[in-house]
């Protein structure tokens, strides 16, 4: 087994009998076996029996190093902050995939193949509901107690890793004077967790960009009303929702719409979030939940899927992706002319989260009311380099 | 060495320059000490009191005047803008060239010269960077067509840049790494080739009037509500959180290898009075790190090579003093920034041409050191490990990966950051070629 600080290998018997290294004496946080052995005192639902981990964990060799290459790979070796539900999703793609089933059962796909390589062959078409799904290995709750926790135990929190609370922060107040300016456009995310994240990776830096969740949980309430201020005072503002693909993701959509958002200003929001039919095309992990009633502009098989329930969460695209989908949603967004009747389509544009340049968007499609186009070099070179 | 740097001598400050001008450099260039290079990979320019050279003392000691503190209105800009122009016009002068970006800042400098000079005194120059990067050409035809102003394109293609970067390196008394050098250069060059004795610009507009690079810090203020010095250092956009992989660790052994302390560098340029607005303190530190430190001193290194005259009117004492008393709205109101350059170029020109999109000129950076092209494989074979004269302290791993791609930053989904930090690399290396450096 190898140890994560001196690269040593300890034979497995000795591992496992001491979790230690036998050069470094570092301990392991996982030695392959089952994760029996921790299980016992950290009964996750409340209760006092013994804890067994998932029937899965029998035959998952999970090691530190396997960890630990989930989060240099979610992190771009430390160059990126992210999520534990970004990490979950990362771990899940390291472990071997449990026995597909079909559609109709309540499991999901999970995805095998790395995100990057999946951009590229991402067709414009976008593909279809898959026939066969598999469940994940594990819920993000077996993979905290389980697995996070016990790492976090040895080896101390992951660099990089984003409190996505904003109240754990020390408060600071905000300029008065801030309220008299404005940002050129504002980017809204279906959970604080992204929103969180974007923000760390200096997101909001980049495109002077302000960066909200839709359910009001970030940032914290003080910061978000002077931020609310400060929408109000840049009538041209670009807005953008970034969302996962769910039936839950799409209904919030109209809540944007509401008096607290933008009242009655005229601004359209461009839809930028993940449908169904990009999550399959990329092959990424779904989730199944409560089936639901939406109505959305998709097309029918889509709405179909979301109806019947089926996720698929942003968190399950690494930082470096999804910051450069939100860079070009943003940027397609900022140079839409939107000529269509805005009572009919109640504001909203829809774009899709786009996989430049192979991947399928609805306004590729041919299905979007949005007018626009180009690539995003003309958009980058908007801020000069110090020339006068 | 070029010839600037072999002989030491004094300039002096001219007419009535914001930054007051005194120059001692030395032969002896063997001194470039860790801290040079540090302060250089994270900002674009070696911060004093660090130096290249031996015996060298800052160039540049710009100090920002401060607000009359008597109330300033629109009358008393427009004043304040005509008289900076007219003072540097010198009765000399037969004929005078305005670098022309299509910008508001080059436009407004542009209208004032042309307001007291004739048709005959004065040409326009634009840069040509080639398709598609040459949208504001048209837009600087248009101008220079409604002042009435002979325009001149000149060539800034990866070919022109290749041929002229080491003598604009040449030029340079400090390494500045921002990739408008070599294009100044050309500018210079061009106006002097048109037998004009001193070229205008619009450097500096940002500075007084609150240009784009205001709005980040305004978005992290009020998103993060992180201290000043940490919000303005992540601007200069090149290697702030990656010295530790850049620079090579053996080399920090010295006694006096101490880190370059970014943070505390902008803390020390903060101004003196506490009860400034946020725009007051942003325009006092944009003049003493940004404005004195490379901005103002590259344009006139790389243009009075040319044995001509280099102004930056908006630099002017006045000027900067009357734009400190003015109304912060009047600098950013709302998302609309510059708001009365604004008006004042409909003032000046027509609405139509207030209506122009105006970017300024965007440098290529990233086509420039990435591209198929022969600057590009310049840059590759600079960079490169074969190159044996590069600076040993970089770490040469970390620049292949940077050259490759292969480095990943939270920024690099925006291609013109890569092109920014790999040309601040080159720089360095050929500045150090060209001036013989040592490390």
């Amino acid at each position: 087994m190898k140890c994560i600080h001196c690269q040593s290998n300890t034979p497995n018997k000795l591992a496992r009998a001491t979790s230690k290294c036998s050069a470094c004496l570092h301990r392991f946080a996982f030695t392959g076996l089952p994760q029996m052995d921790f299980v016992v005192q950290a009964d996750h639902k409340g209760g006092t029996s013994q804890q067994r981990p998932p029937a899965y964990a029998n035959h998952i060799a999970v090691t530190d190093m396997l960890f630990q290459k989930a989060i240099i790979a979610v992190g771009s070796a430390g160059k990126y902050s992210f999520t534990i539900k970004q990490l979950y999703y990362e771990f899940m793609r390291r472990l071997p995939a449990p026995a597909t089933a079909g559609c109709g059962t309540a499991v999901g796909i999970i995805a095998l193949m790395p995100l990057m390589l999946a951009m590229g062959v991402g067709g414009a078409g976008g593909g279809s509901a898959p026939a066969k799904v598999a469940g994940p290995p594990m819920s993000f709750d077996s993979f905290t107690h389980y697995y996070y926790n016990q790492w976090r135990r040895i080896h101390g929190e992951p660099e990089g890793l984003v409190d996505a609370n904003p109240n754990t922060a020390t408060p600071t107040p905000v300029l008065p004077e801030l309220l008299n300016y404005s940002f050129d456009r504002c980017l809204i995310v279906d959970n604080a967790d992204i929103a969180a994240m974007l923000v760390a990776n200096r997101f909001h830096f980049e495109n002077n960009c302000a960066v909200l969740s839709a359910d009001g949980a970030y940032p914290a309430p003080d910061r978000r009303d002077a931020i609310m201020t400060m929408l109000g005072r840049n009538p041209d503002l670009v807005v953008a929702y970034l969302h996962d693909a769910s039936a839950s993701a799409f209904a919030a959509a109209a809540t944007l719409r509401s008096a607290e958002w933008f009242g009655d200003r005229r601004i359209w929001i461009a839809d930028i979030g993940l449908s169904p039919r990009q999550a399959w095309a990329q092959k990424l992990l779904v989730e199944h939940g409560e089936k639901s009633v939406v109505e959305t502009r998709l097309p029918t098989d889509e709405l179909d899927w979301l109806n019947q329930g089926y996720t698929c969460s942003l968190s399950g695209i690494r930082p470096a992706k999804l910051l450069k989908t939100a860079y070009m949603g943003l940027s397609e967004a900022s140079k839409a002319t939107y000529q269509d009747d805005w009572d009919s389509m109640g504001g909203f544009f829809l774009m899709g989260y786009m996989w430049s340049p192979t991947g399928y968007a609805y306004h590729d499609a041919g299905f979007s009311p949005w007018m626009g186009g180009g690539d995003t070099a003309a958009f980058d070179a908007s801020a000069p380099d110090s020339f006068g | 060495m070029s010839s600037f740097a072999q002989n030491s001598r004094v300039l002096e400050s001219r007419q009535r320059f914001g930054a007051e001008r005194s120059v001692v450099c030395s032969p002896d260039n063997s001194d470039s000490t860790l801290q040079a290079l540090q302060s250089y990979l994270i900002t674009g320019w070696v911060v004093p009191p660090f130096h290249v050279f031996s015996g060298y003392s800052r160039p540049w000691s710009y100090q920002p005047p401060s607000g009359t503190k008597l109330p300033v209105d629109d009358n008393d800009i427009r004043s304040a803008l005509a008289d900076a122009v007219r003072a540097r016009l010198l009765p000399s002068y037969k004929r005078i060239g305005v670098a022309l970006s299509g910008g508001l800042d080059s436009t407004i400098i542009a209208a004032l010269c042309r307001a007291v000079l004739d048709r005959n005194q004065i040409m326009a120059f634009t840069l040509d960077f080639g398709p598609p990067w040459s949208d504001e050409v048209a837009t600087a035809r248009e101008i220079a067509r409604h002042l009435d102003i002979p325009l001149f394109i000149v060539d800034a293609s990866p070919d022109a840049i290749l041929t002229n970067v080491n003598a604009a390196t040449a030029a340079m008394i400090s390494p500045y790494g921002d990739a408008v050098c070599v294009p100044w250069f050309l500018l210079g060059k061009a106006a002097a080739d048109a037998g004009c004795t001193a070229l205008f610009s619009g450097e500096g507009g940002d500075q007084v009037f609150g240009g784009w690079a205001n709005k980040p810090m305004v978005t992290e203020l009020a998103l993060t509500g992180a201290p000043l010095e940490s919000v303005y250092a992540k601007t200069f956009h090149r290697f702030l959180d990656d010295i530790p992989d850049l620079i090579n660790p053996q080399t920090l052994r010295g006694p006096n290898d101490k880190p370059f302390d970014v943070h505390a560098w902008i803390r020390s340029c903060l101004p003196q009075e506490r009860d400034l607005s946020l725009l007051a303190t942003l325009r006092h530190l944009n003049f003493a790190t940004k404005g004195g430190g490379t901005i103002l001193p590259r344009f006139t290194d790389l243009v009075e090579a040319h044995k001509i005259d280099a102004h930056a009117p908006f630099f002017d004492t006045d000027l900067v003093a009357a734009a400190s008393s003015m109304p912060d709205s009047t600098i950013l109101d709302g998302a609309t920034d510059k708001a009365i350059l604004r008006t004042l170029v409909a003032e000046m020109t027509s609405p139509e041409i207030a209506a122009l999109p105006k970017r300024g000129m965007g440098v290529p950076s990233t086509h420039w050191a990435t591209g198929d092209h022969a600057l590009g494989k310049q840059v590759r074979k600079v960079l490169g490990r074969r190159n044996k004269h590069r600076d040993q302290r970089i770490h040469q791993e970390y620049v292949d990966m940077l050259m490759s791609g292969i480095v990943d930053a939270p920024d690099a989904y925006r291609r013109r950051r890569l092109g920014e930090r790999i040309w601040t690399l080159f720089q360095w290396e050929v500045f150090r070629e060209v001036h013989s450096l040592s490390e």
